[in-house]
């Protein structure tokens, strides 16, 4: 075993990223830019710095100066730099930061530069927040919330990213953590020193305060789960469906609204086969925009199972809209239609009716005509926006009305702003979390209420990071006098 | 002449880590010598008479099962017993006795005396002789000894030091009921420093004055009777000595204003040394706590003497303000002190430099046990003593190392928590420690362990088959509990804890069946009424469904099944996949790994184990992370891939 895991070792030294590298990276993205961030750390950062700044004066820590960088002779550019000793610094290490011109040949040659200076290797994907991590300097979340926020593609997404990278997670299931941690010794102190104890703690006096100290948490676990579908919608975009009878016009609405043809139109009942998705940015919200099959009941094998994905992207969907087509008057009798979606026994939900090909109704008569028709077979106040498809601000009603839903739904006032459960990682953890508490409460015997907490430690320890014995020792030490 | 120095395995120290790993090691076949300064004190009970507690009586029931001695010591020496924590369930369950300390240290010497192998040479250790790296030899005051393995056990002796007020002077302990101090180790601790390069750290413990019994008002005292006494060996009767009673008192708002106006009196080590947090001095505790009162409890030191242990009165002040102290509290008015409770502070060696055998890593052969590791307790060193001799005398006779991991008992979590976090203060057991704490009871100690230290040779045959019988009288057991099966309406009228809930009473009318054993699973339950039920409502009288010495671990089980199954689900699936490959272009990255801790990412990295079971011996990484990492890696790669790689491995 030893001489497998020594010849690993070796196998592998040559990607191996020992900390003791000064690694170096194009930090801000390539291509032509007004100016492209180099960074370095490790503890030979300064040292690149002085050898490509030769005879010049090193910048005092955390203030910016212009240097001419040079290399063998050469000028590579004249650039804005920037120092940070460690351990102040986004790794902990030395830190530096070359605030070069922006074009091609500028950052490469900076980048073979630095190359070539001993003991400094490109950064592998990612490096630099892990050793952000390894530091100390960022939590688990924090990681996330900084991936989340190089992807971020709308407003929110970059708020709620830099909210969470900033700590507003670490922060929140910190605070559950030292109180399960909390609740966890002082269960384990009627356990360990429950007949040591000075005055001997009696099991069931000491389980009645916890109880109640786990129901508090287990509350805010609950809260959190109840904006949980908000703060994953806003990180992983808003699913919107378009749903309906073949030949709705749905694809069209969808290529109007992306502006572009993303899929395949024709007027031929039943073309679109698989689903489809358009992305759209409302009111800040990623919205992820499905086009899907038409749906009816006689539908060939490829046809169907085009049908079955439609059903399962409306099941997934946080927004359905059915498309009718106005000059053709039909609900079909499938799942979605309004009798279905009354009976409430399953997930298809039905959120806005679109009334397309308006264009093809002759006169508000005929309009108000079938409009009624149309309210009288919903049976609901559900909204109905009417769109066309051969006008360019034809489906303007239909983005409106969608974006009204996710406000109405996402920007509510009794939300608390601060996100909580961003992935679904998160929920996952925060679920299992809250129903090892449940379990934790239902026990009458101190050791099986303990091994419930323990469970339920181990899911926020998943969440933010191993919670160790000793925490819980500590708190139990910080709290209780042991007398023998 | 040459004949008598010559052995496999030298054990340095006659205290409990030192007795049983001297044990041990001859158990397992190697020519041992256990080397101390002084044959009388092999045995001693240097700080409080007592054995056992929470966790701690757990220890000593897994090093019994191991073979060792002080299970069987107790059950000669035990003359006050008590279960602590009998109102709650098993697991936690911590048997604990006070021991007649010549009686204990009696037997000890006696059971050490009975090991063919063992031979015990009163000298003092000077050095261990390496060759290179390696252990050759222990030079004593006398002679030399040879031997391919040395264990050392010396406890508080590492440059030991002994504070009375401020006053100081070099010594490991003091010898009781006399003024003889015993002198420190510090050949050693210059060995272990500076030739081995060993990092080493003080800490600090200290033991209270002991009283005359005779000058002790113990009508204002509460009485402490003893328990019936219980046996802490699977493998001999209990003690059968006079039972004695212990008293408690406490101190008051006027022993705290003592301690507060003396606090300079006490010397530096005294006041900030790293002592045992749970067994804080005076001091501590009314400097740390604001409360008008901590407990003492008066416990004779045996049957034949006056001399009283004040166990909660630890506090190295100068003797005259010790006299003070005692004098303040209810009970102890006239009560006079027979030798000044003192402070130790001595060397200890940071346990990361140790294996899971207790080997020095940086010198094969060597392995430490006890204090010197960073423990504090008389059955943490008596665990480690095991698992340090046995490996040390299976190292030198060439045979495979023996480790217990944390699923196998709290004496591998013991060892699993020095060697791969170390410690900064003295180290003590609580069941807290252990996450499989339900399956690792007191009960079942000898069925977990008796079969593993019989493969290696720590126990006999006759040990091996009396563990066999009690595995099959609780396989039984569990198998009739199983299949007496009535409905739940009907063993609710003859239980006397039915539950009156609505829920459980509209299952029970709905005419849900149980099984004797789902009965025992339920809060409160217990086995006598539950097999009374069972004969009750049984055609045929079931007589005793569970033997007599399979009933509490049949109970346990019982009781704590359904998570017993889920430790057993989580653990085999990883198990049956130890072998399994990962993945070598595994990210080893906190995005994708977030419930491993940076440490662990980071060893992980810097080893990038190929399987499963290669990380697991990687000190530091957790059963849990492995589970996790498990997880991880099946949920990541589709199984065919899989296969496919652990076929071409």
């Amino acid at each position: 075993m030893g001489a497998v895991r020594r010849a690993w070792r070796m196998s592998s030294s040559s990607s191996l990223s020992s900390s003791s590298d000064t690694i170096f990276a194009l930090s801000s993205g390539r291509g032509v830019a007004g100016v492209a961030v180099v960074r370095i750390s490790g503890p030979g950062a300064v040292g690149a710095l002085e050898a490509l700044t030769p005879g010049c004066r090193l910048p005092a820590t955390r203030y910016a100066a212009v240097r001419r960088l040079r290399h063998q002779e050469r000028v590579l550019d004249e650039a804005l730099v920037l120092r940070f000793a460690g351990p102040a610094s986004f790794t902990g290490e030395d830190v530096v930061e070359l605030h070069c011109h922006g074009g091609p040949a500028t950052v490469d040659g900076v980048l073979s530069a630095l190359s070539q200076l001993p003991r400094l290797r490109p950064a592998e994907r990612g490096e630099f927040t892990r050793r952000a991590f390894a530091a100390g300097k960022l939590g688990v979340t924090q990681v996330e919330g900084l991936a989340d926020l190089l992807a971020a593609s709308t407003s929110r997404q970059r708020d709620q990213a830099l909210r969470v990278m900033d700590g507003a997670l670490e922060r929140e299931y910190g605070a559950w953590r030292s109180e399960l941690a909390g609740i966890r010794a002082a269960a384990e102190a009627a356990i360990d020193f429950g007949d040591e104890m000075e005055g001997e703690v009696d099991a069931a006096a000491t389980l009645g305060p916890l109880e109640a100290r786990a129901r508090r948490l287990r509350r805010a676990l609950a809260r959190a789960l109840g904006v949980a579908d908000r703060c994953q919608a806003v990180r992983d975009g808003a699913r919107v469906v378009l749903a309906g009878p073949p030949n709705a016009g749905k694809s069209s609405l969808v290529n109007l609204l992306a502006a572009r043809p993303a899929a395949i139109v024709s007027d031929v009942a039943g073309t679109t086969r698989d689903v489809l998705e358009v992305r759209l940015n409302l009111a800040g919200f990623e919205v992820k925009l499905y086009d899907t099959a038409g749906i009816r009941d006689a539908a060939d094998g490829l046809e169907a199972e085009g049908i079955r994905r439609a059903r399962e992207a409306c099941d997934a969907a946080h927004l359905v809209c059915y498309v009718i087509d106005a000059g053709n008057y039909y609900w079909g009798t499938d799942f979605l239609s309004p009798q279905n979606n009354n009976n409430n026994n399953n997930n298809n939900k039905l959120d806005l009716v679109v009334l397309n090909k308006v264009d093809l109704i002759e006169d508000n008569d005929a309009m108000s005509t079938i409009l009624s028709r149309l309210r009288t077979d919903l049976g609901t106040d559900l909204p109905i926006v009417t769109t066309t498809a051969i006008q360019p601000d034809g489906a303007d009603a239909l983005l409106a009305a969608i974006e009204t839903h996710l406000v109405d739904r996402w920007d509510a006032a009794d939300h608390d702003d601060a996100p909580t459960v961003v992935r679904e990682r998160h929920r996952r953890h925060v679920q299992a979390c809250l129903d090892a508490l449940d379990s934790a409460l239902l026990q009458s015997e101190p050791e099986l209420f303990a091994e419930d907490l323990r469970l339920a430690t181990l899911e926020i320890g998943k969440l933010v990071g191993a919670i160790d014995v000793e925490d819980v020792l500590d708190s139990l030490f910080r709290d209780f006098c042991i007398g023998k | 002449m040459i004949g008598h120095k010559e052995f496999d395995v030298v054990v340095i120290g006659g205290g409990h880590a030192g007795c049983e790993a001297a044990a041990a090691a001859a158990r397992v076949g190697a020519r041992t010598a256990l080397v101390t300064q002084r044959k009388d004190t092999i045995g001693e009970m240097s700080c409080n008479p007592s054995i056992g507690g929470i966790g701690k009586g757990h220890l000593v029931r897994e090093v019994d099962a191991l073979g060792g001695l002080m299970g069987l010591a107790i059950d000669r020496g035990g003359i006050h017993f008590r279960m602590l924590n009998r109102r709650k369930g098993q697991a936690v369950w911590g048997p604990r006795a006070q021991a007649d300390r010549d009686l204990y240290k009696a037997a000890i010497f006696e059971l050490v005396g009975e090991i063919p192998n063992l031979e015990i040479i009163e000298d003092s250790a000077l050095d261990v002789e390496l060759e290179g790296s390696v252990v050759r030899g222990v030079r004593l005051g006398r002679e030399t000894l040879t031997c391919s393995a040395a264990v050392i056990t010396t406890g508080t002796f590492l440059r030991g030091r002994c504070y009375v007020g401020h006053e100081s002077y070099e010594a490991g302990r003091h010898v009781r009921n006399s003024e003889i101090v015993e002198p420190p180790s510090n050949a050693l601790a210059k060995l272990l420093e500076e030739t081995l390069g060993l990092p080493l750290a003080r800490l600090k413990t200290g033991t209270p004055p002991r009283l005359d019994g005779r000058t002790i008002d113990w009508d204002r005292c509460v009485v402490q009777p003893s328990e019936e006494p219980f046996a802490f060996s699977s493998y001999g009767p209990p003690a059968s000595n006079p039972l004695i009673r212990c008293h408690r008192t406490a101190t008051n708002p006027r022993t705290h204003e003592i301690v507060v106006a003396n606090a300079h009196t006490l010397a530096a080590p005294s006041t900030t040394g790293v002592g045992p947090r749970y067994c804080p001095s005076l001091y501590k505790k009314v400097e740390r706590f604001d409360r008008p009162s901590h407990g003492v409890w008066l416990e004779p030191e045996g049957l034949g003497t006056h001399v009283v242990y004040p166990n909660g009165l630890s506090g190295a002040f100068p003797l005259e303000v010790q006299r003070q102290i005692v004098a303040s509290i209810r009970g102890l008015e006239r009560a006079e002190i027979l030798q000044a409770g003192y402070d130790v502070e001595y060397d200890f060696v940071d346990p990361r430099s140790l294996d899971h055998c207790l080997g020095v890593r940086a010198a094969p052969g060597l392995y430490l046990a006890g204090q010197i590791c960073g423990t504090t307790g008389y059955e943490e060193a008596a665990a480690l003593g095991v698992i340090a001799g046995a490996n040390a005398g299976l190292s030198a006779l060439g045979r495979d190392r023996f480790v217990l991991s944390r699923r196998d008992g709290y004496a591998g979590v013991l060892v699993d928590d020095l060697v791969s976090r170390g410690t900064r203060e003295p180290y003590r057991m609580f069941t807290s420690r252990a996450e499989y704490r339900l399956s690792l009871r007191a009960d079942n100690a000898d069925l977990r362990l008796t079969p593993r230290a019989f493969e290696v040779g720590l126990v006999g045959d006759d040990r091996a088959e009396a563990c066999a019988r009690r595995q099959r009288c609780v396989d039984d057991g569990l198998r009739r509990l199983d299949r007496l099966r009535f409905r739940a309406a009907d063993w609710y009228r003859h239980v006397p804890f039915a539950p009156d809930d609505d829920r459980t009473g509209k299952k029970a009318a709905r005419g849900v069946v149980k099984s004797a054993a789902e009965m025992l699973a339920m809060p409160n339950a217990d086995l006598a009424s539950v097999e009374r039920a069972a004969n009750t409502l049984s055609d045929d009288d079931q007589g005793g469904v569970v033997a007599a010495e399979a009933r509490d671990t049949v109970a346990a089980v019982c009781k704590y099944r359904a998570y017993l199954d889920r430790f057993d689900k989580e653990f085999d699936v990883y198990r049956r996949n130890e072998q399994l490959f990962l993945p070598p272009d595994l990210d080893y990255d906190p995005k994708a790994l977030p419930a491993l801790s940076a440490e662990e990412l980071e060893k992980l990295r810097a080893h990038r184990p190929k399987t499963f079971a290669d990380a697991s011996n990687i000190a530091g990484i957790t059963p849990a992370s492995l589970v996790y990492l498990y997880n991880h890696v099946v949920t990541r790669t589709p199984p065919r891939r899989r296969r496919k790689q652990h076929h071409n491995g």
